[in-house]
Order: C-alpha cells, then structure tokens, then sequence
C-alpha cells in the first residue's frame, strides 16, 4: 500500500521523479532473492572455476600457483593423457550433429504427420506417447537401454531380424561407430516427444485461412508444404535447432553411464565428460576449469545465435 | 492461498538459509569405506563395541561404491572437508601422502614387528609410515569343476588352456556370445593384465622408464585381441562382470580374492558346500619367461591431515582396534590382514584352498602404486580396449600407450 | 481406390504408418522394462526375447513372480532405505519445484515490469549461468555447500536448485506480454507492490508456473551428480543413486535392476498422465511465447 500512497505526499514537482524512483526500487527489490541464490551457488563457483584455470590447481594438495595461459596451451596442443580435448571436440560436434539434424528432420515430419489427423483425440495420443520417454529419469534410460544394446539384446535381434542376417553381432556398446550411434539412438529417444510438441505449437500458430488460400490456388499438399509451412515455420525452426544444440553440447549422463558399463571411453569422451575426469577423477582442477572454459565459449557463440534467431521473429525487449 | 504466502515462504527460506550452521559436542569418526559385502556387518558391530570402550567418540560409518570412493575422498579433501578415517587401495595413495593429505601414524598404535615385510611399503614415504593395512588380496583361478568334467576336459594350468577350453565351451549364436566361460576382470589391468606382461618378460616401470619390452606388451595384447569380439568372440569389457556370475553357476571360471569364498556362502550356499568348485593358482603363459601371479593390492586406512588432532587420535584408535580382529575380518569377510599370524597362521589354510593364494602370494608382485596409478590404469585400460573392440593394431596400440604415459609426467 | 475406402487416401495411411512405427520405436523400450522387471535375468537376455515372464524360470522354490520387487525394494546390501530414498527424491524435487516458481516469477517480474539500474547486467549474467555445464562448477559448488556445513541435509541437496535461470527467463519472456495497464490500474487503485506481485501477476501466471514447476520437479527427481557428491549416508540418498547402486561394478542382476528401475518411475508416469496438459503444454509454452 505504503507505494502510491506515500508518492502522494511528496511535494507535487518530485511526484513523477519519486514514482520512478519507488519503482526502480521494488524492481530491484524483486530480483534480489534470486540473486543472492545465483550469487552463492553460480557466480561465486563460476567466477571460482575461471580463476581456477589459470592455476595449477590439483584436487589433492593445497600449494598451487599461477601459470597464466598455461592450462589452455596445454589443453589445445597436449594430449591430456590420452584423451586430448580436441578428440573431445570431435565427439561432442559429432552427437551434437548426429543427434540434432535427424531430431528437427523426423520431429518435423512427424508434427507435419500429426497435423494430418482429422481427430485432436489421435494426435493427443502420439503426442503423449511420444514424450513418454522424456519422463523417465536418465539412469532409467541408460539401465534399460544398456540391456537392449548387451549382445544378446533386444537390438541384435531386432536388426537382425530387419537386415535378414542371423546371430550377427553389431557391436552396440563395442564398436567406435556404433557407440556413437547408439548414444544418438538413446538421445533421440529420450527428447524427439519435446521437439515434436514444439513444432506442433509452431505448426498450430500458422493461421489456416493460409492453407485454405492455397488449397483454393490448387497447390498439391506437397507443394503446400514446401512453399507455405516451411517459410512460415522458419523462427520456430531456427530457434528449435539451436535449443536442440545448446542441449546437446551439455550431455553428460547417457555417455557416462555407457562408459560406466564397459565401453570405450574415446569415441564418446564428450567435452562434459572430460572435464569431468579431468577435474573429478584425475584431479586436474586446472585444466578442467580450464575445459570448462572453452566449452562456456562455444555454448555462448551458439547462445548469441540463439538470441538473433529469437529476435528475428519477437522484439526482445532488453 | 493467501496473499502473503509466497512471500512468507520466502523469508523462512532465507532464515533457514541463514541459521545453517550447528553445533557438534562430541568426536566425531567419520569413517568412509567402500561396499564390501558383509565387512559392513562385521564394522558395525565393531563400532558398537568401539563406542562402548570409548565414550565421547562416536562414528559414522559410510559406505561408497568401491569406484567412487576414491574421487570422493579426493573431492572432499580439496573442499576441506574430508572424512577423518577412510580406507583406499595402494594405487591412489602417492599423490594423497605426496600432497601432505594424510596424517602420520603415531608411535605405539600399532607394532609394525607384528606384519609381513613389505606390509607398510605402500604406505611409507622417508621415515613416515601413513597407513595401517587392511586386506591383503591376490587373485587366484577359481573353476566351476562340473562344468569341464562334463565336458570332459582338463583343468587348466596355463592362459593357453584356457583359451582353448573356452574355444570349446563357449556357446554363440552367430556372432553374438550366449555364454562364456572365462573372461577377465576389467577394467582392473594393473592387477592383472601387468603380470600378464610380466609372464612374458615386460613390464610397466623400470628404471624410471615405462612400458618396457614391446614384444611382451605386443604379445600380450595380442591374445587380448584373440580372446575378444574382433578374435575369436570369448569375452569382452562391456559384458557382465565374471566374478558375479560365477556365483550363480553361469560362468566356468573366474579371477577373485579369498573374499570370494564368503561371497558365495552368502548368495549360493549350496554350490559352496558341494565340491563342484575349485581355485587353481593364476594362470601363466605356456612360454613365460618369469613365474609371476596376479598382482597383490593392499588397502589401507588412512587419517586426513586437516583434522583436529583429538580426531585423528581417534580415528588411529578405530583403525587399530579394527586391526586387532583381524581373526574375524578373515572368518567372516575372507580379508586377510598381512598379519604375521595371519599370513603364516592355520586360519588361512583352513579356508577351502586358502594355502593356493599363500602360495600364489609368494610369487606376486605388489601392484604398481607410483605416481598416477589410476591414471596409468585408465590409459592400459583404454590400450587392451582399442585392441579388444576398435581393431587398432598391438602395435600402435603400445606406441599410443608409451606417448600417453609419457605425457602424464610432463 | 475406390468409393469404399471413403476419404482414406494414399497419404493418409503413409501417415499412420510412419506414427505408427515411431510410436513403437518410444514405447517398446518403456515396455521392455515394464515387462523384464519380472524376469529372472536369464530370461532377460534369451534369443529371442519373449515378452511374456515364463513359467519355466519360477520352478525353483526361491524365485517368485515378484522376487525382482523384493531385491530392488530389499537392496544390494539388504538396509532397505529403497522407500527413505524415494521421499528424499519427492520431497527435494518438490520443494525446489515451489522455490523456482516462486523465486523466478519474483525475480522474472522484477526484470520484466521495472526499470532501475543495472537490470540488463542483471538479465545478462543470469542469462550467462545457463551457459556452464554443471560438471564445471560441482566442485567449487561442492566448496560452497560443504562450508555451510549442509553435507547429507536436505538444505544441501535443495539450496543449490532453488532457482533457476531458465525459469527467470522463461517468467520474463512470459510477462514481457503482460498488459501493464492492469498493474498501473492497481497501483492507482492502492495496492502495494508485493501485493500486485501476489495477487494480480502470480495468479496470472499459471500455465508457466505450472510448466516451471513440472520441469524443475523433473530435473530434480533426474538428478545424478550432485545428490552423488552431497547425500553419503544411506538415508540421505535419492532414487537415481539409488538404481545407480544396483548397476554398480554389474553385480546384480538385471531383474532386480529393471524392477528397481521400474518402481523409480511409476510416481513420474503417473505424474505424467494426470498432468499430461501441463507436461505437453510445458515444452509448448517455451515456443507460443514467442507466436
């Protein structure tokens, strides 16, 4: 209450002044919870992490001292014993793009697909069932997933059965390529429900007097695609993608628990797993901050991409 | 919902936030461990009796899974905050000692004249000694006996023997393993891959320079590579652990500690009363060129540094008192403390086969625990896989190996 | 075609089928563990794989249909803190669920509907955080919690995911679009700022409150790496550490393991049925914003 009637009081030429003044204040009043929480458990630890990596630091042992760029020449020439940052670069750019270009393709065509209905009933069911898999926590994924790829699996037997062969073992969890594929497979899995819903929202905002336009013009449903509903879902597919990707540049857990199991580590030592052993296992705090760095940048090159891509097609107010 | 609630869980959130710090009165052991059967039962009801014997001490035990544990320790050690008693196994402990973590055994705990020579090695940095032992382990052959008599084989001496017997035994379906008879116990490589090498006349360390003899390592990886899916198809890392099947009599053969026997006694107790099961010495080489059994790994308690000085008394005071029941951590558990009572002692050979691993520990070799032990497992680890599953050549594999470790002491 | 087949066309049943084999490819795995949770393990990997739990494997007088349950509810080491595991999981999730809502829509408001000093830096580096992945902060994040002594606490568990910066984002994004005119007219009309904040925003804020609410909820009940790093005693772990445990060093079998993997999800499926709307509506929400 005490806002607006307070700001009567006040001598009448300061009124606008105080009013801007009051608000200013309950503006900053409001953001100051959150940003006591982000101070203590985000700046502080990145803040920490960056001066971490120019240090020497190791988990074990309290001495450690400056060495300035040392850390990030280290990580970009060395091999890190034996699992140098750049193959890590390679692995994460590989899932990144293995998993994101068939994630919007198959998502968009199934929303497309799920557009074609002529019941919401039906398309409300794929949609639930397609996001199933969102719902079950990681380590339940890895678990089930991890039997389905054990050689004599579900998976063998199911491609098996598909490429006509017989007691052939594809190496799910084994084979460097596979590996790779079979992150992806899991990946996929897990999000193409979230992805599809968004392009159904997309694909739900366009206005069907547009369709009805073109349907009068006689175009094929084909032609309609192409020309109409792509053009006109282009922001939403830009900002998909680069959602996709920040999320997939962050993974983690479905690569460690593979590893956990017994795979190789190499083909799938995604950059967040090799910081995590570098910091975590190997105690090498510098150089993990200093991992940890690089992939800050990358994230927010794809970030600033993001932001343009938004702004595009919504006035950001900043 | 009211109006103000939002706003009233709000500051309760921060006074809770603010008024997060308590009191403690007593010592308190935090004494962290890693998942170990039944030793678990056996502590606590050490503890019980510890805590009675010595009132104002209380402990907390916590149990870790085995691979956790040491980036746990480690982790909570750089956060200040490490446990005040923990057991780690020898390879981790030189950049723990070396670093100025771990607290110096006080005179007159224990008597070091009551243990083996070479008990205390891993542990002893100049004049300091940093740990008491906790278990003294080696692996030996354990063989599911019904398994080859009915097939009418042999037991097997050598690593040869049981390649061929698994030729003959494992089942396939096409390319996929439906079941195996023997494989190795990844991803553990310096206790038993090295000495795989050494049989063959390499080595890891040698007058400070690695991987020695790259004909031993080459032919070494090279029968990896036959046992595994790109060979012959025997085994592989990525399959369930052999130890654990061997329980439940869905594996002939196995590489496990005297610990194994209490193991089966628990989960099976009618394959380990019956005499379908024996434990043979580690397998050689039919061509080795030295006598060498699975490498022998000691774990240690150990006390961290940056406590009070009352709790590191007391936790030297858990960890002996633990070391003086020795007797019971080998009748219950099958750990055997490198005791020279143990060692030497009738307990020992009374367990089923226990005079195989005596006699095998005679000729093992303590496991490499020099700087950066883990990570040199890793790296081996990563050299026998891409041998085993990626089809990269021994030879580029022991090149890539030496480039690695080299790299870890620039 | 001809009449009888009506208005399905050539197209259409392309359509179903293509929905069709995705929607096996989502459930089957979700079956997959449904089903083998009463398996003994050796069934679990038989070629072929039968989907029916056979008889066969429940002649032994151990073994029942629910055996699995038993081990997965029991545990590796028999100390059955399966169900203390499962609170902590909900009361953690649940409570850092409320918290984001709250102290996001506060701080999202704040950032959306004032102007004063500094509130685009503010904006910014809270947009930053969203830019570091958690396995780079967990150890000086671990310094922080460990400091304020709130190791195996609930406060340690939950402090660190009370807010969120994807939800500041999102309750900005969403309030951007809010007609200011209403809030000027209860400021003329009297009423103080927290209680505009309370009783004219937040209760207009319901769709993205429950989207935030459910997905910080799912995060939470997802959590790995830091209830591994915080909760060491037994009765202070969560679900997921918890089936982590029955992976460990693969010691147990795998029906034990898909039954305890199973139980961990009912509470989310169920969840997930009854508040399908907001589930889907969750990852719309993000998308409509910016129609």
């Amino acid at each position: 209450m005490s806002g607006a009637l307070s700001g009567k009081k006040k001598v009448r030429k300061n009124k606008i002044y105080s009013i801007e003044r009051k608000q200013a204040r309950w503006g900053f009043a409001f953001t100051v919870p959150c940003l006591v929480f982000f101070a203590i458990f985000s700046f502080y630890p990145i803040i920490y992490a960056f001066i971490t990596s120019f240090t020497n630091r190791q988990a074990i042992g309290r001495n450690y001292e400056f060495t300035g760029l040392e850390n990030y020449v280290y990580i970009f020439t060395k091999n890190n014993g034996g699992f140098p940052l750049s193959n890590s670069i390679r692995a994460t750019l590989v899932f990144t793009i293995g998993t994101f270009v068939p994630m919007i393709v198959v998502s968009l065509i199934l929303a497309t697909f799920m557009m074609q209905l002529r019941r919401d009933r039906y398309r409300g069911f794929f949609q639930l069932m397609y996001y199933m898999p969102a719902v079950l926590s990681s380590v339940v994924a890895a678990a089930i997933w991890m039997i389905i790829f054990d050689p004599r699996g579900l998976m063998n037997q199911v491609s098996n059965f598909v490429m006509h062969t017989s007691g052939v073992d594809y190496n799910w969890l084994v084979d460097p390529i596979m590996i790779q594929v079979s992150t992806i497979i899991i990946y996929f899995w897990k999000y193409i429900g979230y992805f599809v819903i968004l392009f159904i929202t997309g694909l739900a905002s366009i206005p069907p007097t547009i369709y009805e336009a073109a349907t009068v013009d006689g175009s094929s449903r084909w032609h309609t695609f192409w020309r109409i509903t792509l053009p006109l879902l282009k922001p939403t597919t830009a900002m998909v993608s680069i959602m996709a990707m920040l999320q997939c540049l962050k993974t983690f857990s479905t690569q460690f628990m593979l590893y956990q199991g017994g795979s190789p580590r190499a083909p799938i030592d995604v950059i967040t797993m090799n910081i995590y052993f570098t910091g975590i296992r190997n105690g090498r705090l510098g150089r993990a901050s200093a991992m940890s760095i690089v992939l800050f940048v990358i994230m927010l090159v794809f970030t600033y991409l993001q932001l343009v891509a938004n702004r595009s097609s919504e006035d950001v107010e900043y | 919902m009211n109006r103000y609630t939002p706003l009233l869980i709000l500051l309760v959130l921060f006074s809770f936030l603010l008024s997060s710090c308590t009191e403690e009165e007593e010592i308190v052991i935090q004494y962290w461990t890693h998942e170990d059967g039944k030793r678990g039962a056996l502590e606590e009801r050490l503890i019980a009796e510890f805590e009675i014997e010595n009132p104002g001490i209380k402990v907390e035990r916590t149990e870790f899974q085995s691979s956790e544990l040491i980036y746990k320790v480690s982790s909570s050690m750089e956060a200040g905050l490490g446990p005040v008693l923990f057991n780690l196994s020898s390879e981790v402990i030189p950049e723990l000692a070396m670093s100025g973590s771990l607290d110096k055994l006080p005179d007159g705990i224990i008597s070091a004249d009551d243990y083996i020579p070479g008990a205390f090695d891993a542990v002893t940095y100049g004049d300091n000694i940093y740990g008491i032992p906790l278990e003294y382990t080696n692996w030996c052959l354990y063989v599911n006996t019904s398994m080859l008599e009915e097939a009418g084989l042999e037991l097997p001496e050598t690593w040869e023997d049981i390649r061929d017997i698994s030729l003959l035994l494992t089942e396939h379906d096409g390319g996929i393993i439906t079941k195996r008879v023997f494989d190795f116990r990844y991803p553990y490589y310096l206790s038993f891959f090295i000495p795989m090498v050494m049989q063959l006349g390499g080595g890891l360390v040698s007058d400070g320079s690695f991987i020695v003899n790259d004909d031993a390592w080459i032919e070494a990886l090279s029968f990896m590579k036959e046992w595994g899916p790109l060979g012959d198809n025997l085994g592989s890392p990525t399959l369930l652990n052999a130890r654990s099947l061997f329980n439940d009599e869905k594996i002939a053969m196995c590489l496990s500690g005297l610990y194994q026997e209490e193991r089966m006694k628990d989960m099976n107790p009618e394959f380990y009363e019956s005499p379908r099961w024996k434990v043979l010495p580690f397998p050689s080489f039919e061509v080795a060129l030295s006598d060498v059994s699975a490498s022998s790994y000691l774990h240690f308690f150990m006390v961290n540094e940056a406590r009070s000085e009352e709790e590191k008394m007391a936790g030297w005071k858990l960890a002996s008192y633990f070391a003086s029941h020795a007797d019971e951590y080998l009748e219950e558990v099958g750990l055997v403390m490198p005791l020279k009572t143990i060692i030497n002692g009738d307990a020992v050979i009374n367990k089923p086969y226990g005079s195989v691993f005596i006699d095998d520990l005679k000729r093992s070799t303590p496991v490499y625990s020099g700087p950066y032990a883990m990570e040199i497992q890793d790296l081996i680890g990563e050299a026998v896989e891409s041998v085993m599953l990626q089809g990269i050549s021994p030879e580029k594999a022991v090149a890539q190996l030496r480039a690695s470790v080299s790299y870890l002491f620039i | 075609m001809n009449k009888f087949v009506g208005k399905i066309s050539f197209v259409e049943i392309l359509v179903w089928i293509f929905l069709i084999l995705v929607f096996f490819f989502t459930i089957t795995p979700i079956a997959f563990m449904a089903v083998s949770s009463f398996m003994d393990a050796r069934q679990i990997l038989d070629m072929p794989f039968r989907w029916i739990p056979s008889r066969e494997y429940f002649s032994s007088a151990d073994r029942t249909f629910f055996t699995n349950f038993q081990k997965a509810i029991l545990g590796n080491n028999e100390n059955a803190t399966f169900f203390r595991n499962m609170f902590n999981s909900f009361f953690v999730a649940i409570v850092d669920s409320i918290t984001t809502v709250l102290l996001a829509s506060l701080c999202g408001y704040g950032l959306a509907k004032f102007r004063f000093k500094g509130r685009n830096f503010v904006f910014m580096s809270i947009m930053a955080t969203m830019m570091i992945p958690f396995e780079a902060i967990m150890i000086p994040l671990y310094m922080v919690v460990s400091g304020m002594k709130l190791m195996n606490t609930y406060r340690g568990l939950i402090f660190p995911f009370m807010v969120s910066a994807f939800g500041v984002f999102q309750m900005r994004q969403y309030l951007l679009t809010f007609p200011t005119e209403y809030l000027d007219a209860a400021r003329v009309d009297g009423l103080s700022e927290p209680r505009i904040y309370s009783s004219i925003v937040l209760p207009n804020c319901k769709p993205v409150i429950a989207t935030l609410g459910i997905l910080s909820f799912r995060n939470q009940w997802d959590n790995l790496l830091w209830p591994l790093l915080v909760a060491q005693r037994e009765y202070m772990k969560t679900l997921p550490q918890y089936i982590t445990q029955f992976s460990e060093e693969k010691m147990t079998d795998e029906g034990a393991m898909m039954a305890c993997a199973f139980l961990a999800s009912i509470p989310m499926i169920i969840l997930f049925f009854s508040l399908s709307k907001y589930f889907l509506g969750g990852a719309a929400v993000y998308e409509s914003r910016k129609g």
